[in-house]
């Protein structure tokens, strides 16, 4: 009958459904998380049911409440008198609550009779009687304060229900643009708040807002409605692969700036302005382009004029024949004049025929002293069509000399491989050229002896002189860095002496300033060729250009010096007019 | 390291030919020559290889119909022709000579004197686009040259004198700085090969 009582006991008590912390009648806060248990008058009933079954079955003394240690009700081990025993306390509990209902009635009675069973009852609860918690409960009744706190309780759980109708509707609808600002107005709109002006900076994180996905409620999420398969038509299945992985239209979300109007009327006119770059402009007149092409066939008619004009009435009498010869153009012409007849020399063509022209015309006087003075010549070349091009200025320029291949000079052909090439050569130019262009051998053997131009040359350094001519400034390093430590191997260091187009001259005169010179002699284009020509004094291709040369310059810069002063002040007449408008403006 | 035979190979053979040149031994000596005869032996090779693989090129155009082949045409036959030509009657034969000096030089000089018309043309245009410090300078200094190198300004004694000041000291003084820069990236090229940071024949 203890057990009963106790259970008696328990159905006065009054759990928090807060926390579900048991509490006794008598308290008006929780005595765990202090919440307010004065409604419980009104939702009593209720308020038992509302509590979850494992927390209500759950004992006081598992909660860590004292007093209750020793009211444990023992629950056999064996779990199939549980039932049983759930039948009879049962069956307890309602006599005790039926006679507890008496008691409450007033029938004293029955209180004293059931005081027997209150022996165990801690000493706070032993205190307490039924009538004390009947004045209790009148005064929770009573008391104004409590009514206001459930007048309070009742309207939030009704603004509660209020707001979740709320979620319910927006989750069933799109929320668009529009619907969406209107929460924001409408709580701009209430009377109770004092209507601000809010700053541009609060305003832009609207659509952060406004953009976001709207919420989904537990259950409508996981109980989705199958829409295939055998579980058709079944609400809540657990789907067989994540919503995520699901095919589907990604939900767009809208990107709406909040911009002020002065930031508007910026993008409208940064829009109309790249709209007006794509569109396709008409193309400029071809008269533009006709008189581009007008003028470039007036230069050029100007130009050849004048060039054709002075190659056909020059007179080569009247050319200088005393020039101030450069240092570099004298080292070559004493290097020449130093040779003796018999002397092998090895001349090098290393241009393209597009220069062929000026290194001609640069050439011709050198070579030309050259055979004066009785000696061999070994052509050879880096480039492929060098050999031939050396072919042709002998046979253009060198007419005179009534030159015999193989016997006045030789043509040893092309060097492969450029500077390897040029580096093989010098070590052992036998091997690495041993056949002429036309194919014979050059070097002779045992029962042939070498071509004439070629006796006695075993090594680059044999050859009294090395002439290149070159175009390039690239070859010229290449046969200054490979070629030359080997002409200066032997006892008498074998010179080199350049003739060079104009374009070239630059970047091979340092060799020629250097201190010791990398190079004795430096011929420079036709105005080189032409001071070399007053040095021997003969009539040599140069003094047929040398007229038509300077005529050409001097024509080419009136040119530009005229054109340029037009053009000036075509460019800047156009700025001047501009300039008074703005000014007038 | 995708091709360590190259690489060995590459590095080994440099070393032969850059010790060739400090230490003068005989072996050393010999088996540098050998080497670099054999590089210009590829090299020959290789401009073979590289006309063989243009005449495939224009061929293949032909073969696939292209619309623009004209030039494709005009290089096989050209090629063709004197391939065979030069082949047949040697390279200093009075054939391949005119074909030399008939064709070829003066296609290559015309267009040379083409480049004089343009870059006077140009010089021009350049002061309509762009009048600034340094187009007017490059004219005025253009300009004076041209005149200065002709031959009736060629013996004055102060313009002679400038212009040989412009040639010898300032375009020299650029020259060497360029040279200098030159060499400085050869070695350090030269250096990447031997210690195998550059690879340039792994393709």
């Amino acid at each position: 009958m203890a057990q009963t009582a106790h259970i008696v006991d328990k159905m006065t008590e009054f759990i928090c459904p807060n926390c579900g912390t048991s509490n006794s009648p008598d308290q008006e806060f929780c005595q765990s998380c202090h919440a307010n248990l004065a409604f419980r008058n009104t939702t009593e009933g209720s308020t038992d049911n509302a509590v979850p079954e494992s927390e209500e079955n759950q004992s006081p003394a598992e909660e860590g409440y004292p007093g209750f240690e020793d009211e444990l009700i023992e629950v056999p081990e064996d779990n199939n008198n549980l039932d049983d025993l759930f039948k009879e306390e049962t069956e307890k509990a309602e006599i005790d609550l039926n006679t507890f209902a008496d008691s409450e009635t007033g029938e004293e009675g029955a209180i004293s009779d059931d005081s027997q069973y209150r022996d165990p009852l801690p000493d706070w609860l032993i205190d307490l009687t039924s009538e004390d918690v009947g004045k209790d409960e009148e005064r929770v009744l009573k008391d104004p304060e409590i009514d206001e706190d459930e007048q309070g309780l009742n309207n939030l759980e009704k603004e509660f229900s209020a707001w979740l109708s709320e979620i319910e509707n927006d989750d069933d609808s799109d929320i668009g643009e529009e619907e969406a600002k209107e929460p924001v107005e409408e709580i701009v709109d209430e009377p109770e708040l004092e209507q601000v002006e809010l700053p541009e900076w609060l305003e832009a994180m609207r659509p952060v807002e406004l953009v976001a996905p709207p919420l989904r409620s537990r259950d409508e999420a996981n109980e989705l409605l199958e829409g295939r398969g055998p579980l058709a038509g079944i609400w809540g299945v657990l789907p067989s692969e994540p919503d995520s992985a699901r095919e589907g239209e990604p939900k767009s979300a809208s990107v709406v700036l909040q911009v002020s109007e002065n930031n508007r009327v910026n993008a409208d006119l940064l829009k109309g302005m790249l709209g007006e770059k794509w569109e396709s402009k008409p193309l400029a007149s071809s008269q533009v382009f006709a008189s581009q092409d007008y003028i470039r066939w007036i230069i050029a008619l100007i130009l050849f004029a004048a060039i054709i004009w002075a190659l056909t009435t020059s007179n080569q009498e009247q050319n200088p024949r005393s020039l101030n010869t450069p240092n570099e153009v004298v080292s070559v012409y004493n290097l020449i004049n130093g040779l003796t007849v018999g002397d092998r020399v090895l001349v090098a063509f290393e241009y393209d025929p597009g220069l062929s022209p000026e290194l001609d015309a640069a050439a011709a006087p050198i070579v030309d002293h050259l055979l004066l003075r009785g000696v061999y010549l070994t052509m050879v070349s880096t480039s492929p069509i060098g050999p031939l091009l050396g072919e042709r200025f002998l046979t253009f320029t060198q007419v005179d000399h009534n030159l015999r291949t193989n016997r006045n000079y030789v043509n040893l052909g092309y060097i492969p491989a450029s500077t390897a090439g040029l580096i093989s050569f010098s070590q052992n130019p036998r091997r690495t050229l041993p056949f002429t262009i036309e194919s014979e051998p050059a070097w002779g053997d045992a029962n042939q002896k070498a071509l004439l131009p070629l006796q006695g040359i075993y090594q680059v350094s044999d050859f009294a002189l090395v002439v290149v001519i070159v175009d390039q400034p690239e070859v010229a390093r290449a046969w200054i860095e490979q070629v030359l430590p080997y002409l200066q191997a032997g006892l008498e260091r074998t010179p080199l002496v350049m003739v060079s187009s104009a374009q070239a001259e630059p970047l091979i005169r340092p060799y020629y300033e250097a201190i010791p010179k990398q190079i004795q002699g430096l011929v420079t284009g036709l105005a080189g060729g032409t001071s070399y020509t007053s040095l021997t004094r003969r009539d040599s291709l140069p003094l047929t250009y040398w007229e038509a040369f300077g005529t050409g310059l001097i024509i080419a810069a009136l040119l530009i010096t005229i054109g340029g002063i037009v053009n000036i002040s075509i460019s800047l007449f156009p700025r001047k007019i501009n300039d008074e408008g703005e000014g007038s403006e | 390291m995708k091709t360590p035979v190259a690489t060995g190979l590459a590095i080994g053979v440099g070393l032969v030919v850059l010790l060739g040149y400090f230490i003068p031994v005989g072996i050393l000596s010999n088996l540098r020559q050998l080497l670099v005869e054999w590089a210009g032996i590829l090299a020959a090779v290789a401009l073979l290889v590289g006309i063989f693989n243009l005449y495939y090129v224009h061929v293949s155009k032909i073969r696939a119909g292209h619309e623009e082949n004209f030039y494709s045409y005009v290089l096989v036959i050209s090629l063709t022709a004197t391939i065979i030509l030069v082949g047949w009657f040697g390279p200093v034969h009075s054939v391949s000579r005119w074909i030399f000096n008939h064709i070829q030089v003066p296609i290559e000089s015309s267009l040379m004197a083409l480049l004089a018309v343009i870059l006077v043309y140009m010089i021009i245009r350049m002061l309509r686009r762009r009048i600034d410090h340094l187009s007017i300078i490059f004219v005025i200094t253009a300009v004076f040259m041209l005149i200065t190198a002709s031959f009736f300004l060629y013996e004055m004694p102060v313009l002679s004198e400038v212009r040989k000041w412009i040639i010898q000291v300032m375009a020299v003084a650029g020259a060497r700085g360029i040279l200098i820069g030159i060499v400085l990236g050869i070695i350090a090229t030269g250096l990447r090969v031997l210690i195998g940071t550059d690879r340039p024949y792994s393709g």
